[in-house]
């Protein structure tokens, strides 16, 4: 598979031979910046296709796939979690939790409602009614990880999750990955510089110049 | 899927430029609104005020001056129409009735009015509150005149006209001399001072406010012979018949056909060199073609103006698309489709232009009552401003183009590729 950036001269940004992953694994990326992280989540969530090669999810080639038809798979098989959260403000914690499901329903069925409210409470977040402009940035990361969830996701992919957010937020925000990748055998991926995470998974990967290299175990 | 609940976020996010939006639409519907229902009520109001004048005849001169001055009270100085043609008029087959107006003179700012008894009853249909006049110094009140029946007034011709009572010169003056003048101021004043015997019913019309007494009194006033031989034993009656031999002239006769057919007759038999004779619609619709030209330039100009607002507002969120497309960026990245993110931005466009429209129908309706209501109290005539088909049509129309100027933002954001705003953000 590779990648060129179209819009950066066509520079090769990633090119992978093969790169074959077992479902249930949770898998660290680390490399310098610019190196292709987010190139590389992005290929794999369906957000940007690949120059040559394809890109398999379960029996499913994500490339190949219309528009609408990855919209939608993306909707039910990744679950994403970004470096700044990207939380709407001005929506309560539960609101942003509940977000996602209104891109198929006017109403949230009310099962999907309680889950919402149950991951919020096992996350910690006492108020969803609270503003989500008004939560700490530990607590925004963990509604922003529930939100991830809303769809029960086989896939999770998290891009820095940990880097904007102190030691504490931030290994809370490790634990709660781990532990829902853990219990339901979701694919984890995660992109990180913070070695308190990487140390945590599976198996980590550097990415250097377009090339992915296992470095550990 | 259900965009509101991020219309609704969307509209907390950019909450001044939302209020800023709804006000300037708000504002453009209004003047539109305003501007189109104030000149429909001003042409109801006044044809609805000529509708008991079925055909005005006077002397050869301007028709707009003799409308003005019969149906408006707004006295314009007429010339006279001879006394004699009333007579012939009265008697014509064609007619229904016909009563002589005589103006000039008021009481306070009300204007006094003369006329026969049949004109009360004609004017008010009918009805009437307390009596019509019976003889010289009792006066019939309009609606809105601040008198009660039974209370007295002096118009203002009984207070200055003393150009027939006697001179006294204060060097030679005898004290019967003294004496005469006195009683000649007196009796002038018994001859003006009048009491209101009647009230009109409400008609809408300047007449409200108008001071109706018999026409003979306004003659007498004017020292003018009233219409009855002084010797005759009608020469204290008032109203018909006169006597065609004693009466003087007048500035305006109005006319009630028997039908239709009789009052075009009637109006091309009075049509000449001794009279003029037109029925006030005909004057009205010059009137109003003046109106309608003034009314069509202002609409163009609010229909630019309305043209600008859209325009402003879509340069606003063009301006605004930038941060629109990261905001949105996030939910493709969450799944959401394409149309989703179309949906929003378009409800949110259209959401604010029908809130503004409505909001300005309101408003505009509401400028042109207090409009109306202050040209009501300047004229007298009953203005009723109304949202009706055309005002709605107007604003419709706006709310039509700016929902259709709303695709074009939301189909930049429709077509924008996920991952380049996304880029974008970081």
């Amino acid at each position: 598979m590779e990648f060129r950036d179209a819009q950066a001269g066509a520079v090769m940004a990633l090119a992978l031979d093969h790169w074959e992953l077992l479902g249930g694994q949770q898998i660290g990326i680390r490399g310098p910046s610019g190196a292709g992280k987010s190139t590389l989540l992005n290929l794999l969530s369906g957000l940007l296709l690949p120059t040559t090669g394809s890109i398999w999810w379960d029996g499913c080639e994500i490339n190949q796939l219309k528009e609408r038809e990855r919209d939608r798979w993306r909707r039910k098989n990744i679950g994403f979690i970004f470096q700044a959260f990207y939380l709407i403000p001005e929506l309560s914690a539960l609101e942003n939790v509940l977000l996602p499901l209104h891109f198929d329903h006017w109403r949230c069925p009310p099962h999907k409602r309680r889950y919402g409210l149950e991951l919020l409470n096992r996350f910690g977040i006492s108020r969803p009614q609270q503003r989500a402009a008004t939560l700490s940035r530990g607590q925004q990361q963990r509604v922003a990880v529930a939100r991830s969830l809303i769809h029960q996701p086989p896939i999770l992919l998290a891009d820095e999750p940990t880097a904007s957010l102190d030691r504490a937020s931030g290994d809370r925000v490790t634990q709660l990955l781990l532990d829902v990748a853990h219990e339901s055998s979701r694919t984890l991926i995660v992109s990180s510089h913070d070695p308190h995470l990487l140390k945590q998974l599976s198996a980590t990967y550097a990415l250097s110049e377009g090339k992915l290299a296992l470095v550990s175990p | 899927m259900n965009p509101f609940v991020l219309i609704l976020a969307t509209l907390r996010r950019h909450r001044l430029m939302t209020l800023l939006f709804v006000a300037i639409v708000a504002l453009s519907i209004a003047l539109g609104t305003g501007i189109l229902s104030q000149e429909k009520a001003l042409r109801q109001g006044t044809s609805t005020a000529a509708d008991k004048f079925d055909l005005i005849i006077g002397a050869p001169g301007s028709q707009m001056d003799l409308l003005l001055s019969a149906v408006y009270l707004q006295p314009k100085a007429v010339e006279l129409l001879n006394g004699e043609i009333f007579s012939e008029i009265t008697a014509h087959p064609d007619v229904a009735f016909a009563a002589p107006l005589a103006f000039g003179d008021r009481y306070q700012t009300y204007p006094v009015v003369g006329s026969t008894p049949a004109f009360v009853t004609h004017l008010g249909d009918g009805r009437l509150e307390g009596r019509r006049f019976e003889r010289v110094g009792e006066a019939i009140a309009g609606a809105d005149v601040e008198l009660k029946i039974g209370d007295r007034f002096t118009p203002l011709h009984g207070h200055l006209d003393l150009s027939n009572a006697p001179t006294l010169d204060a060097d030679s003056a005898t004290d019967a001399d003294a004496d005469a003048f006195l009683q000649a101021l007196d009796t002038a004043h018994e001859v003006a001072e009048t009491t209101i015997v009647g009230r009109m019913p409400r008609t809408g019309t300047p007449w409200d406010r108008a001071l109706i007494t018999p026409v003979e009194s306004v003659w007498a006033i004017h020292n003018l012979p009233v219409g009855h031989n002084p010797a005759g034993p009608r020469a204290q009656a008032i109203g018909e018949p006169f006597d065609a031999a004693f009466l003087p002239g007048m500035p305006a006769l109005i006319v009630k056909p028997k039908s239709f057919a009789g009052a075009y007759a009637l109006r091309s038999q009075y049509r000449g060199d001794r009279t003029t004779a037109f029925f006030p619609a005909e004057v009205l619709l010059q009137l109003y073609s003046i109106l309608g030209d003034v009314r069509s330039i202002l609409s163009w100009l609010t229909l630019m103006t309305q043209v600008l607002v859209l325009l402003g507002i879509f340069a606003g969120i063009l301006a605004l698309m930038q941060l629109l497309k990261q905001q949105f960026a996030i939910l493709r990245v969450m799944g959401a489709p394409r149309l989703y993110l179309f949906a929003v931005l378009w409800g949110f466009l259209a959401l604010l232009i029908s809130v503004g429209s409505v909001i300005g129908l309101g408003l505009g309706w509401g400028f042109s009552s207090v409009v109306s209501v202050w040209l009501s109290g300047k004229t007298g005539i009953a203005l009723h401003p109304k949202l009706g088909g055309t005002e709605l049509w107007a604003a419709g129309r706006f709310v039509l183009i700016g929902y259709a100027l709303a695709l074009i933002p939301s189909g930049i954001l429709y077509r924008q590729p996920a991952i380049e705003s996304l880029n974008e953000i970081g």
